[in-house]
């Protein structure tokens, strides 16, 4: 039986064409994400992770970007050769993003009930009344009190103002969302309550959602299937299990025995060595060779993905070499 | 006797804003022992920033003392200061502001070893930047290479160099690794343990982080609202959170291990303001155990040896 699937993504390029030289933002990305599940896009700066998700919303700007495929489709839906109105109706409804930044995402001049309302308005045949009611019910259901409908974004502090990102992001009950390091601009406390805010939500609603992160550790509390980018390209990808107990990629390894471990806290930290490489000048073999304590001759060519189970795979060619493992231990 | 190299007490620190008085720090008092490390930690706008500032007077307290090795740093003249800074350093959290853009990495090390006439001959100036080049692990090409052509994790490097340029005994380390991946934020965090060890150094840590503060220190303060909630050493804090905000700070931290699902404590509301706060635990607002008890400001007390605690309901609640 074929999976259901609310993304199917192909071989997904993006680069940036500058003065100063190509940017290959992205390589060469297939995701797939079944109906419901959410997927942790996991990787440091500059891996392609917002440049992948705005490229999902056609956000990338043309020019400097280019972006090619061969499959995007959405529910079924093409968005690659979407016409403008289409694209209108699709984001919003069918897919929506919460950014980063929630100081910024939200307009000055409007009450945060009216931006909310905007988003229904436009993709719902209501009245204005109507879609200020229902706006109000989504300010209420991420725990903002009705009566602040009618205040204006620099009346919240940031944690409030992420949630009312949230509404807007969820207004229309979108089949896919896509929160770009949701946390990242929060006090942890506040972290914990609107993680625990989008769980229940996104139980709710059965909602889609790719998480963007630069921390394992909210993928474990959120997510159920992890996918590791690094320069452009997804180097392990599986299930929470797979890839947090069964660490195949010595790139997923470097990351674990960077952070430090509440429980051991005498270990030495081990860092990944060196940094990130150009991505105007990319490496023709494996981007991670040169800080890889794995390394060999056979990195220095083009890789070619490998599964290791039915859920698991990696970008790693050392699993040519008879008997190759990495350090870390598989756990149950 | 412990070897105290830093004493404070009772620092306050208040701001005047246009409705009133914004308690910053609100007498805090805590001492360090030479080559330890405190870490200390506490969400956006609780004061750990400004009790580093403070301390170092690079904004003047509204009131207390700072002891550094006997001395009070809040009474020195100008010309004291100056010499006593020496001693003292900070290390920001921004290597992309903190540094000038129109300086090479050279110039920018050299900078506190020229403004303090410690080295005056070219020559061995230069020998010295490079040793300290070599020390914070910078490689010696990119002794006149510019801030913007380097990473954040260089940036830092030279930070840390500019710090330790006039052999300090002391460091304030303000975030230093936040605005890090992980990958680079642990070459730092092991660079600055690796100098501890070498020099003698004593840390402040200052972090939102915790389980970086964790990894780091000996012991930790936890402030709420410019005070400081709960003090212990690194080990026992973790193990035996006695504060109801410490608890809640700890539950709230993403652990990346899937064997570790805890129960999450989560607390109510924001951070209330610090604008003429009232006469009562600060915490009293989101506490989950808030009674008419704590309607007075609880006193930090030592409740188990090294163990501090501010709640007015630690008995009652049987958390010892």
């Amino acid at each position: 039986m074929d999976k259901d699937l609310i993304l199917d993504l192909k071989n997904l390029v993006v680069r940036f064409e500058t003065e100063d030289g190509i940017v290959h933002a992205v390589n060469g990305i297939d995701l797939e994400i079944e109906r419901g599940h959410a997927i942790g896009l996991v990787g440091e700066t500059g891996a392609g992770k917002t440049t992948t998700a705005l490229s999902l919303l056609r956000l990338v700007p043309k020019p400097p970007g280019v972006v090619e495929c061969s499959k995007m489709e959405l529910d079924g839906k093409d968005v690659l050769n979407m016409s403008v109105r289409e694209l209108e109706q699709t984001r919003g409804k069918d897919i929506s993003m919460i950014f980063q930044d929630p100081m910024t995402a939200l307009n000055p001049v409007f009450s945060v009930g009216e931006q909310i309302a905007e988003a229904i308005l436009l993709h719902e045949n209501v009245s204005k009344a109507e879609s200020m009611k229902r706006a109000i019910g989504m300010l209420e259901l991420v725990g903002i009190p009705a009566e602040r409908a009618y205040d204006f974004p620099h009346e919240f502090s940031g944690g409030m103002k992420q949630r009312v990102v949230i509404a807007i992001a969820l207004a229309c009950h979108p089949q896919l969302l896509i929160a770009d390091e949701p946390t990242t601009a929060l006090d942890v406390t506040i972290q914990a309550q609107v993680l625990d805010l989008m769980r229940r939500l996104r139980e709710q609603y059965k909602t889609s959602l790719i998480m963007i992160t630069h921390d394992l550790g909210i993928v474990a509390e959120i997510c159920d299937e992890v996918a590791v980018m690094y320069a452009g390209k997804i180097i392990e990808r599986g299930t929470l299990q797979d890839v947090f107990n069964r660490t195949k990629h010595p790139y997923t390894e470097g990351l674990f025995n960077s952070i430090p471990n509440i429980n051991d806290r005498k270990a030495m930290l081990t860092p990944i060595k060196g940094m990130m490489p150009d991505p105007t000048n990319l490496p023709e073999g494996c981007a991670f060779e040169p800080r890889c304590p794995y390394a060999g001759e056979d990195c220095k060519r083009p890789q070619a993905k490998r599964d290791i189970s039915e859920t698991h795979s990696v970008l790693c060619c050392a699993y040519d070499r008879p008997g190759f493992h990495i350090d870390r231990k598989e756990r149950s | 006797m412990a070897d105290v190299i830093l004493e404070v007490k009772d620092l306050k620190k208040y701001f005047k804003t246009k409705s009133g008085m914004l308690h910053a720090v609100d007498g805090i008092s805590f001492s360090i022992e030479r080559g330890k490390t405190l870490g200390l930690v506490g969400e956006s706008g609780c004061g750990k920033s400004t009790t580093g500032r403070a301390i170092l007077r690079l904004i003047e307290p509204t009131a207390g003392q700072v002891l550094f090795e006997g001395k009070d740093v809040s009474k020195l003249s100008r010309h004291q200061l100056r010499l006593a800074r020496k001693d003292m350093q900070l290390i920001f959290q921004d290597p992309f502001s903190s540094l000038d853009p129109r300086k090479t990495v050279a110039q920018l090390i050299a900078e506190p070893i020229v403004v303090n006439r410690i080295i005056t001959d070219k020559k061995k100036l230069d020998e010295r930047v490079a040793e300290l080049m070599y020390t914070v692990g910078l490689a010696p090409r990119l002794f006149n290479s510019y801030p913007h052509e380097l990473d954040g994790g260089r940036r830092q490097r030279i930070g840390i160099a500019r710090a330790l340029a006039l052999e300090p005994k002391f460091i304030v380390c303000d975030e230093p690794v936040s605005a890090l991946d992980v990958s680079i934020q642990a070459q730092i965090l092991n660079l600055l343990k690796e100098l501890q060890q070498d020099m003698g150094l004593t840390y402040i840590f200052i972090t939102h982080d915790l389980s970086v503060v964790n990894h780091f220190s000996d012991d930790i303060a936890v402030m709420y609202l410019g005070q400081i909630v709960e003090k212990a050493p690194s080990v026992e804090l973790f193990d035996h959170p006695l504060h109801p905000y410490t608890e809640a700070l700890l539950s709230a931290i993403p652990i990346p291990d899937l064997s570790e699902r805890r129960e999450r404590i989560l607390i109510k509301g924001e951070i209330t303001s610090p604008i003429n706060p009232p006469d009562e635990c600060r915490f009293y607002k989101r506490c989950n155990y808030a009674t008419d008890a704590c309607r007075k400001n609880p006193q930090l007390r030592e409740v188990k040896p090294g163990h501090f605690v501010a709640c007015n309901r630690l008995e009652e609640l049987n958390r010892l």
